[in-house]
């Protein structure tokens, strides 16, 4: 965590509540994190937790009733023109206007933004490259005429024609098929490997697990939980360790599984690496907080007893298995995108 | 100076815009034209009469139609705001450093332009044909009907960014268009109607306008009607403006109704297949699942168009990209291998039980047509279906109208009219919709093909007996 004055979004006791048909909805309850320059920061929530609510108070779109924030820094109450001119935006609509082409799209953007003429056409020539919109003719076509994939990075290059310190996107994948979603996950991290800092929202699970350097959990218009997703999923759960092993005879492995985590207790040096031991389907399932010293010690135990290994496998917690603690939801459960626990297969 | 540069760039945005459209400069033109051509005959009988104002009925006439320009040039406005608004345009242009002035200003100058192209040719004609033209009044009537033409046209922005919906700016717009032109005296003068009638009119801005035009187009310019003229359209323009400034300043779009969209993996036969899944917020109404072309992805403007459709009439929309395309192969193989894993894959995205709608195109019209049978489907939408390889027509045993035909179910045709694959024939589906313009890849006028399938999908048992639900407003997060 860097210093508070050199932090890239400073968000400090943000509220935000709409009428609704004449009553209160609180979509904002005290909204509190700190994004560092160079980070790709996610905010991961159901619908409706208060995710695009925070980014319109941050882009300067929405008034917050209450808090500070710091973007870029200058202050998004008191200096949202500064703000304006040093970040950049992708709203979950787009916003790439249908009717004029790619390039006067971007060109007039790189205008509003101070670039010269001659500056904004070389910056746009550079972004079509980048994003794979240069070729064909495809530039100088409506957009309406464009691919879902193909508007979805010009609106992308868009938010950073003039080069931003740090960009917004809301829901930035939603609807984009996984060729054009890992796409523009790569082009996201080459921004950050510029000096860029990213801050999006989502509600998939393994953007913010794979993408993402930090992530805020929100939930009812609060951050829920805050860290790197291995530190949260390594704070609130643990790795399985799943061995298929073959021991002659499948009524031996529940035996086997008992001894092994007494085997492995005396491995570890009497360190509770091993929570628990499941048998399930043939396969011994070993709860462990320290995945890679139990893993080398469930090797050294195999090996030593003589017994061969048809499968091993490490199940990781998700970042849903966080959601569930904090929450007593899945975040699946809302309805959201299920993404399969990351499974690293280690051996076979 | 930066504002005057941001004023330009937005200025000629919106006259792209407009000159893209040349039905709105052909209309733009000729109904003043027709106004001129239709009305002015209908006035000449009653010219002369007690209550009519002395002179020809031209000069009458043309004032009154100068003024029908500007205010049709301005009041139109609002339609694109909202579309923009919903696109995210104008979202995205708030959170650049423009000037929101600007912003408004660059549609305020395009809807001058509007007035004051066709309002000078409709003098000059007008002029041909006997109305008495005093040049000198006539350039300052064309700066107040410009003040009048922007006072418009802001307050038709402002309008639409604070309704944000097209239902009811055009409820306002024609609620109010009918009780301000009659009551100005456009067409008619008022002196013609009752006292109470003109006790009416003094209560209406742009009655003062419709006077003062008349006195300037009669060569009057230093009048007490004309500085009255000046003086209440010049306030309803700076009012408009700052309205309409204002507007921006905070506009939002109303938040899409939520509903959740899904990336999910299917395994088939053939391998994975990829479906992006749209779920609408209430309970669907059918499942629509569409695809690519050889070679292509689901994310083609028509088939996005098709989707929308779908969407709109409460569907869950599935876009596949078939196994083969998924492996990066552009060539889909055996056709039987390839209609198995499409069978599978509708079987694992429709266990819902609810009626089944299939399409996609070209290649993937063809997949439809052939598997609508077997996988039970209501409806088939062929986009780009192609008949015949390309510049091989007529080539016994090379048409595939049979698929088209074997469907064994209501099928929707688009295809352009130059189309090198060939356009079927009316009596190879249910209907045959022929896109103008339009060639294989159906990319240039997307929301035709939104409306007719719509239409389309509104014939289809239980799916178009109910009108779609309009969903509430809610609040943004």
């Amino acid at each position: 965590m860097t210093g508070t004055a050199a932090a890239a979004v400073q968000v400090t006791g943000l509220r935000k509540t709409f009428q609704v048909k004449g009553a209160p909805v609180a979509a904002l309850t005290g909204i509190d994190l700190a994004v560092a320059p160079g980070e790709i920061f996610g905010l991961l929530g159901p619908n409706g937790a208060g995710k695009t609510t925070t980014l319109r108070i941050l882009t300067t779109l929405l008034p917050a009733d209450a808090g500070e924030a710091l973007v870029a820094g200058a202050d998004v109450r008191r200096e949202p023109a500064l703000v304006r001119r040093r970040i950049g935006y992708v709203g979950q609509l787009g916003g790439a206007d249908v009717n004029a082409t790619g390039r006067e799209n971007l060109l007039l953007a790189g205008r509003l933004y101070g670039l010269s003429a001659a500056g904004a056409s070389r910056r746009c020539a550079e972004l079509l490259g980048v994003f794979g919109l240069g070729d064909g003719g495809l530039a100088d076509r409506a957009v309406r005429t464009f691919s879902g994939g193909q508007r979805r990075r010009l609106e992308v290059a868009l938010g950073i024609m003039h080069r931003p310190g740090v960009l917004f996107l809301d829901e930035p994948t939603t609807g984009l098929d996984p060729q054009n979603r890992a796409n523009l996950w790569d082009q996201l991290r080459e921004l950050r490997d510029g000096g860029a800092t990213v801050f999006l929202t989502t509600h998939y699970l393994d953007e913010a697990d794979q993408l993402t350097g930090r992530v805020a959990i929100v939930d009812h218009g609060r951050v829920i939980a805050l860290g790197t997703p291995d530190e949260l999923k390594r704070r609130y759960s643990a790795d399985t360790i799943s061995i298929t092993p073959d021991p002659g005879a499948p009524e031996a492995v529940p035996v086997l599984a008992r001894e092994l985590a007494r085997d492995l207790a005396r491995e570890l040096g009497g360190a509770p690496f091993v929570d628990r031991a499941d048998v399930e389907d043939g396969a011994i399932r070993l709860t462990v907080t320290d995945t890679t010293r139990a893993m080398a010690a469930v090797f050294a135990v195999l090996a030593a007893r003589g017994i061969p290994t048809r499968a091993a496998s490490i199940a990781r917690p998700s970042l849903d298995d966080v959601f569930l603690r904090e929450t007593g939801r899945s975040l699946r459960d809302t309805g959201e995108e299920t993404a399969a626990p990351e499974t690293a297969e280690v051996a076979a | 100076m930066t504002f005057a540069l941001q004023t330009g760039l937005f200025f000629r945005r919106k006259l792209l815009e407009t000159l893209r459209q040349p039905v709105w400069l052909v209309t733009g033109l000729t109904t003043p034209l027709l106004y001129l051509a239709l009305f002015a005959p209908l006035l000449r009988s009653l010219a002369g009469g007690p209550a009519f104002p002395p002179g020809q009925v031209l000069d009458v006439f043309v004032p009154g139609i100068l003024v029908l320009i500007a205010f049709g040039a301005g009041m139109g406005a609002g339609w694109p705001v909202i579309w923009e608004l919903d696109s995210g345009v104008i979202e995205r242009l708030r959170v650049t450093p423009a000037s929101r002035f600007a912003l408004l200003l660059g549609t305020v100058l395009r809807d001058v332009a509007m007035f004051a192209v066709p309002g000078v040719v409709v003098m000059a004609i007008a002029a041909i044909f006997g109305f008495h033209a005093h040049w000198g009044g006539l350039a300052v009537l064309l700066v107040l009907l410009a003040l009048l033409a922007a006072a418009c046209s802001a307050t038709s922005s402002a309008l639409g960014l604070n309704l944000k919906q097209i239902g009811s700016l055009a409820a306002v717009v024609t609620g109010v268009q009918l009780p301000l032109t009659l009551l100005s005296g456009i067409l008619l003068p008022l002196s013609l109607g009752p006292e109470w009638l003109r006790v009416l009119g003094h209560l209406n801005p742009m009655y003062y306008a419709v006077q003062a035009s008349r006195s300037l187009a009669g060569g009057a310019v230093l009048t007490g009607t004309v500085g009255l003229g000046f003086l209440v359209t010049g306030a309803a323009a700076a009012l408009a403006l700052w309205w309409g400034t204002r507007s921006y300043q905070r506009a939002m779009a109303l938040s899409p109704a939520p509903g959740t969209v899904t990336a999910v993996e299917i395994m088939t036969s053939a391998g994975p297949a990829h479906a992006v899944v749209d779920e609408p917020a209430g309970r669907p109404r059918f499942l629509a699942v569409l695809t690519h072309g050889a070679g292509g992805t689901p994310d083609t403007p028509d088939v996005l168009a098709v989707r929308d459709a779908a969407r709109g009439l409460g569907a869950v929309t599935a876009l596949v990209t078939q196994p083969y395309r998924v492996r990066g192969g552009r060539a889909p193989g055996s056709a039987a291998r390839q209609d198995a894993a499409w069978a599978e894959i509708v079987a694992a995205l429709s266990d819902s039980g609810l009626p089944l709608v299939q399409g996609g195109r070209s290649n993937g019209a063809r997949v439809a047509c052939r598997t609508a049978r077997q996988v039970g489907a209501a409806g088939v939408i062929a986009l780009a279906f192609p008949l015949h390889p390309p510049r091989r027509p007529g080539q016994p045993g090379t048409s595939r109208d049979a698929e088209l035909r074997a469907a064994g179910t209501r099928v929707l045709v688009l295809n352009g009219d130059r189309d090198p694959f060939g356009i079927p024939e009316p009596d190879d589906a249910t209907r045959v919709v022929v896109l103008p313009g339009e060639t294989h890849a159906l990319s240039k006028n997307p929301a035709a093909i939104g409306e007719a399938v719509a239409r389309w999908l509104g014939t289809l048992p239980g799916i178009g007996s109910r009108p779609p639900s309009v969903s509430g407003q809610a609040p943004p997060r």
